[in-house]
């Protein structure tokens, strides 16, 4: 047997068998939409429908456990504002499954909830900060106070030997700071995962783009800072989201799913086309195999990878089918902010002299 | 360290996933670790639910894979012993489980 740590090989060789038969391994259940906090770009579009009841979020993992996901990722909204956060989240690991929680924070300052939520053995938590300073950070939150909190929780973590992943979402109040991000985050230990691209909400609203970092800043990122930010490594090439060398250009109804606040399932987080709920049917097989919203997704999966084959400049795409859905209304059209990213990280593999995507530089 | 139990039963809060002919994924009850199992490994693990005896298990492995009995048994015996060092196993069997996947 080898592990993650010790067989970093075998277990990449796992995944990419997984994705190339469509065998999921994970999922994220958004289990509720309320949250602590008021994030102006916020993704989720809540449509006020009555969300799950507890006993139905219990019949909901049991059938994701019985179709055999092995990491469970519970979010939100903030997933600790469920009233019942604890029952679920050690429901998960009661059916064995392995518990990730991607959380504002917030809630995790206070050492009573951290005790909790270590005694769930969480296989890795995910916090979002949104910049280095409070001022930064609450422009987005709205809640005064939730930067000292977020980062005491990161602090208490770190102490309980917690493995964290941090994510920052690049946007024009931050784009300044972001040395500063990454030194909180080495205070710490964690490593911090940018994210440039800030993508509509879920129903179609566009207006969280207008808080997207300018072009000067994309220039600058994509080439030094980018290698500083990232512990020496060189900015992406190919979509992050697949293997490399796949047909297909993410995952999206192959390696994974979502299920939002009223069971509801779908191919991915980002691409909301519903394959159907969860209360309906008695096993995921029953759809996994057969659905023809995932036949047409995966499909398009393969289209999109193609479509970027033939571009000269597609090999520096990161390419979401699910934010050209919703910003664009067509899964295939390249949206602006995939074309800005591609047009700079090639300029960086152009002014590094990189060549090709192994991290080597040329002389 | 021997196996406690002829009919030795997997932790009940680990979830494990076979992956084509490859092997398959463990995920370790209570600790933020996966393993990865090769394809006997992953074949073993499915058939320890309390229910089938170490001479079905070795009798399965010596029909599926190309080794002697005696091999099988004796890779059984250190296959288990791991896999309870990393506390995989439970002490007790007989109320059997239907194996994933």
């Amino acid at each position: 047997m080898s592990d993650q740590g010790q067989g970093k090989t075998a277990y990449r060789d796992m995944v990419e068998t997984a994705f190339a038969q469509s065998v999921p391994l994970s999922a994220q259940f958004e289990i509720t939409y309320r949250c602590n906090h008021l994030c102006t770009f916020c993704y989720n579009s809540p449509t006020g429908q009555r969300e799950l009841r507890t006993p139905q979020i219990f019949e909901i993992l049991k059938k994701i456990s019985d179709f055999g996901v092995l990491y469970l990722t519970l979010t939100g909204g903030e997933p600790l504002c469920h009233r019942d956060f604890y029952k679920i989240a050690g429901e998960v690991r009661r059916l064995g499954m392995a518990l990730r929680i991607y959380s504002n924070g917030y809630l995790m300052s206070d050492p009573k909830v951290l005790e909790r939520i270590m005694a769930l053995h969480p296989l890795e938590v995910e916090i979002s900060i949104h910049g280095a300073r409070p001022e930064s950070h609450e422009a987005l939150t709205k809640i005064k106070g939730s930067f000292e909190k977020t980062v005491k929780a990161i602090g208490l973590l770190s102490e309980a030997g917690q493995k964290v992943n941090l994510k920052c979402p690049i946007t024009r109040h931050n784009q300044d700071e972001l040395f500063d991000v990454k030194k909180i985050a080495d205070r710490y230990g964690y490593y911090v995962t940018f994210d440039p691209v800030i993508t509509p909400k879920d129903d179609g609203d566009t207006g969280p783009l207008s808080l997207s970092p300018d072009n000067a800043f994309f220039t600058r990122y994509w080439q030094e800072d980018y290698i500083k930010l990232h512990d020496g490594r060189l900015p992406p090439r190919a979509n992050h989201c697949a293997p490399e060398g796949t047909e297909a250009v993410c995952g999206a109804g192959r390696t994974g799913f979502t299920v939002d606040p009223y069971g509801n399932m779908f191919p991915c987080v980002a691409f909301r086309r519903k394959i159907g709920n969860l209360l309906e049917v008695d096993k995921i097989d029953d759809i996994w195999g057969e659905s023809p919203v995932l036949e047409q997704v995966r499909g398009l999966g393969v289209n999109a990878r193609d479509n970027l084959n033939k571009r000269e400049d597609g090999k520096y795409f990161t390419f979401c089918m699910g934010v050209a859905e919703t910003q664009l209304g067509d899964p295939l059209a390249i949206y602006p902010q995939a074309e800005t990213n591609a047009r700079a990280v090639r300029r960086a593999y152009d002014l590094l002299k990189i060549e090709d995507g192994s991290g080597k530089k040329s002389a | 360290m021997s196996p406690r139990t002829d009919y030795p039963k997997r932790h009940p809060d680990s979830s494990f996933r076979p992956i084509g002919d490859e092997g398959g994924l463990v995920v370790l009850p209570g600790k933020a670790q996966v393993k990865v199992l090769n394809p006997a490994a992953i074949m073993i693990y499915g058939l320890l639910d309390g229910a089938h005896s170490l001479n079905q298990i070795a009798d399965r492995v010596t029909g599926d894979f190309d080794v002697s009995r005696e091999t099988a048994m004796t890779d059984l015996h250190a296959f288990l012993d791991e896999l309870a060092s990393h506390g995989m196993l439970t002490d007790g069997g007989g109320d059997g489980e239907e194996p994933l996947g």
